[in-house]
């Protein structure tokens, strides 16, 4: 397959065409000629398809052609990664030859973060500045359907427009945010915390990252070109009778798999191999354990996922009927294929969180993290479950009743190894010396919100309470804490946390803490009404309501509105803090024992001078006989000859 | 005081890096090996949950299916690849490195003939992609199929032609079956990582075939 195997370092290359200066800038690939190419990609596929199917009966009657929109996508996609000097190096290997890798810098302009770097640290920065862009413009959206609901009669947007939001918010959210741990904090962290100089594919890695550009785009034009009514689940019918926004959903939900994949790969192989001598399993970040979890779960879904993608452009573009009863197909089939990722996905999107939040707590708890080997067990232990019990979505969907009872029993069993992340975070802070710092803040507050979720979701999961509650507030209510309330407080921590290695600056404690206190409560104050409104038989995704809920609703919706004040108030102290008075950090203004922390501000351009030795865990805070974790500069003399 | 030599590293940074990356060409062909199970596990539950509900009688009617010629010779074509290709790399591990390349000169010829093949077949199915549940199966199994023999076929080539480019880097060394340079064991490690998934492709191939040809 298409997989980069070759690893050359690229430290002492220098590349590029030969020509003129612009020539060479041009073929070396950056995000104007990236976007140039991709533009011209899209017009000529777009015209292709055109020519293929414009003479189509079901075009002809639609007024939209699928074909058409899906090749100027793909053209577009192809031509940005070649616009990019994505496509070098596989077509110099066509020849026996390798193109020319980056070098690899001290410090970096701001227009090198705009181009395609093969440095872990640079992409760790571009996925950070990307996946907040990402959350963000999905937040924007979520105000909206919360100005529509308001009232219960007095309409912002039509129906149509509103469901077309809906779907929007929940597909940037759902899709864009499998990545906002691995992509900034995995890619950025994972080579510091494993010892390690560099990444096992540095070009997938790249990649990985790219991909993500244009799956963004591609996926905020479904709003002026129709929308998706099936909404982020794409359920069929729908699905296969929409407009060509549908087609947008598709096609960057298919991007999206792809960059998961090529950052899933690179992940596990670096991981596995490049972890530095003495680093044994028993001595890996619980964030490095997350991390490998997530990948594995990723590299056995996501291909599904793609099957049920591909099915639907399919169906849509192809006029297969694969999701279509009368010649043949059944719709239950993009159910099963959907699913059979989508609920994995939903851990792709908590372990992150919760290794995160376990990596973070013993910093400030100044104790090592509480069973170990529990909480890796737990993460095994979820990431297995939850390729088991998928088809508790199909409850209320005309699934075979026999099988109702098999998938409530996995669903529930899957609470017992989440239960141990849960109890793993609990017992590490359990008599510890707490400093209540802004991201120790965070992580505690990711344990209050996840509660509320996790405790519904076990309700959700038996069939007679998900008969009731499906489709309702209620269920929305329970993954907004999954996901939102733990995985987002998680990520906003993280940022706190990392900030001096990731940028050389400190964030403020005060305004960190005003930024804390209004988002947990205004996220609190949005989401816990919501379990009430559903409860009283609120639908999801219906633009109007029954008149006594409007109290409830209209204070769901200010405190959504706060809850959008608090995230700007941090976009607004983040870039000033960044941008304009830098306060200056230590290098390790944690003191945290972790090996990222121990190389310096701002991190070395090969991460470490030697490649170090490492001698105990990460966690072994409070042990007053505990050396250090690793040898920086071991020599000969250090560490003896027969190492 | 320590002397210098005392404070020389102790690791070979340069030989460590290689063998990591050593490491991860084989974990990377198993991972992608995983993937592509995986990818065409979807096509194939497909194909069982949409025969086994058999909507509306429409599953295959009139019990057709693509053409089994061109069926049976992708996957002959495959099949003769992987064992070429096997037969090449174990002459190679003999120092053989020509034989090696005449057979992943050939093995990649098969594969791309076979993907030739896939893309021929869907020109001329004798049904149309919404005639009925089997049809519409094959018309999405066959773009799939096809790009992933074709990129396939594009991992044998590059393996090729890398070896023409540097045999001659190890020719003093023993040849690039044998030399323990670097250059030689990563060009080693990629192939033995693409045989891997050419072989396992093999098997994938003929699970399909039972599958499109023979139970449907």
């Amino acid at each position: 397959m298409a997989i980069d195997m070759s690893q050359s370092t690229g430290v002492g290359q220098s590349g590029g065409a030969g020509g003129s200066t612009a020539v060479r800038w041009f073929a070396r690939g950056n995000i104007v000629s990236a976007t140039i190419l991709g533009a011209g990609g899209w017009f000529f596929g777009h015209w292709w398809g055109n020519v293929i199917a414009g003479h189509y009966a079901s075009v002809q009657n639609s007024g939209t052609n699928d074909v058409s929109w899906l090749l100027g996508a793909i053209f577009a996609t192809v031509a940005w990664f070649i616009g990019l000097g994505a496509l070098n190096h596989p077509i110099a290997k066509l020849w026996g030859g390798e193109a020319p890798m980056p070098e690899k810098k001290d410090k970096y302009s701001l227009w090198e973060y705009f181009s395609y770097s093969t440095d872990h640290k640079v992409v760790g920065i571009q996925y950070l500045f990307a996946m907040l862009l990402y959350f963000f413009v999905g937040g924007l959206l979520a105000l909206g359907i919360r100005t529509e609901l308001l009232s219960p009669t007095y309409h912002i947007w039509g129906p149509d427009t509103y469901i077309e939001i809906v779907g929007e918010h929940g597909t940037m959210m759902m899709m864009m945010m499998t990545s906002v741990i691995m992509g900034p904090f995995g890619n950025f962290l994972i080579p510091l915390m494993i010892g390690s100089k560099r990444m096992a594919f540095p070009r997938l890695e790249a990649v990985s990252f790219w991909f993500t550009v244009p799956a963004f785009f591609f996926l905020l034009s479904a709003l002026w070109q129709g929308g998706f009514q099936s909404g982020w689940t794409g359920y069929a019918p729908l699905s296969i009778q929409g407009g060509v926004g549908q087609d947008a959903y598709l096609f960057s939900f298919s991007l999206m798999a792809m960059s998961m994949l090529a950052a899933s790969t690179n992940m596990v192989a670096t991981i596995i191999n490049f972890r530095a001598p003495g680093m044994r399993w028993s001595r890996l970040s619980i964030l490095t354990w997350g991390m490998i979890t997530t990948a594995f779960t990723m590299i056995l879904s996501v291909p599904v996922l793609i099957d049920g993608l591909y099915v639907m452009g399919m169906d849509r573009a192809a006029q297969t009927s694969m999701l279509y009863g009368q010649h043949g197909g059944s719709p239950f089939l993009w159910e099963n294929l959907f699913w059979f990722f989508g609920h994995p996905e939903v851990y792709l999107l908590a372990l992150p969180g919760f290794a995160m939040t376990t990596e973070i707590l013993p910093v400030f708890a100044r104790k090592p993290i509480f069973a170990f080997k529990t909480s890796v067990a737990g993460m095994i232990g979820v990431a297995t479950l939850s390729f088991f019990v998928w088809q508790h979505h199909l409850f209320a969907s005309g699934m075979n009743p026999d099988m109702r009872p098999l998938f409530m029993l996995s669903t529930e069993l899957i609470s017992i190894p989440t239960g141990f992340l849960y109890l793993v975070g609990m017992g590490t802070v359990w008599r510890g010396r707490l400093r209540f710092n802004v991201p120790m803040l965070f992580m505690l507050a990711v344990f209050f919100n996840f509660l509320w979720g996790g405790i519904t979701g076990v309700y959700n999961s038996d069939v007679p309470v998900d008969a009731l509650v499906h489709g309702s507030f209620f269920v929305m209510a329970h993954f907004h804490f999954t996901i939102m309330g733990q995985l987002m407080f998680a990520v906003f921590g993280a940022i706190y946390y990392y900030t001096p290695l990731l940028f050389g600056i400190k964030l403020s404690e005060k305004l960190g803490k005003i930024h804390f206190w209004t988002m947990f409560v205004f996220f609190n104050s949005t989401f816990l009404p919501l379990f009430i409104v559903g409860w009283l038989g609120q639908p999801r995704r219906v633009f109007e309501y029954a008149a006594r809920l409007q109290t409830l609703n209209q204070w769901v919706s200010i405190s959504a509105y706060g809850l959008g004040l608090s995230l700007a108030f941090f976009v607004v102290t983040f870039i000033w803090q960044l941008v304009v008075t830098r306060p200056k950090s230590e290098p390790n203004p944690w003191d945290s024992r972790g090996l990222e922390w121990q190389v310096g501000i701002p991190v070395p351009k090969d991460n470490f001078e030697r490649i170090p030795v490492i001698l105990s865990s990460p966690y072994e805070y409070g042990n007053p006989n505990a050396g250090p974790m690793a040898d920086l500069t071991p020599s000969i003399s250090s560490v003896g000859s027969d190492v | 005081m320590a002397s210098n030599v005392d404070e020389r590293p102790v690791i070979d940074e340069e030989a460590y890096y290689h063998d990591a990356s050593l490491g991860a060409t084989w974990t990377a062909s198993r991972t992608a090996v995983a993937m592509v199970a995986t990818l065409y596990g979807g096509l194939a539950f497909a194909f069982f949950y949409l025969q086994s509900l058999n909507s509306n009688g429409q599953w295959n009617p009139n019990h057709m299916t693509a053409s089994t010629i061109i069926g049976t010779t992708i996957m002959v074509l495959i099949v003769a690849a992987a064992f070429v290709n096997y037969f090449g790399a174990r002459r190679l591990r003999r120092g053989l490195v020509v034989d090696w390349q005449v057979a992943g000169a050939f093995a990649a010829l098969f594969v791309i003939v076979a993907g030739g093949l896939q893309i021929w077949e869907l020109t001329r199915l004798p049904f149309q992609p919404s005639s009925f549940g089997y049809a519409s199966v094959f018309v999405a199994f066959g773009p799939v199929n096809a790009l992933a023999i074709l990129l396939t076929g594009y991992g044998l080539e590059t393996e090729v032609m890398k070896s023409v480019k540097i045999k001659k880097k190890a020719i003093a060394d023993g040849g690039l079956g044998l030399s323990s340079l670097p250059i030689a064991e990563q060009f080693r490690a990629n192939l033995d990582g693409i045989s891997f998934f050419l072989n396992s492709f093999a098997v994938i191939t003929v699970v399909f075939y039972v599958i499109f040809y023979v139970v449907a």
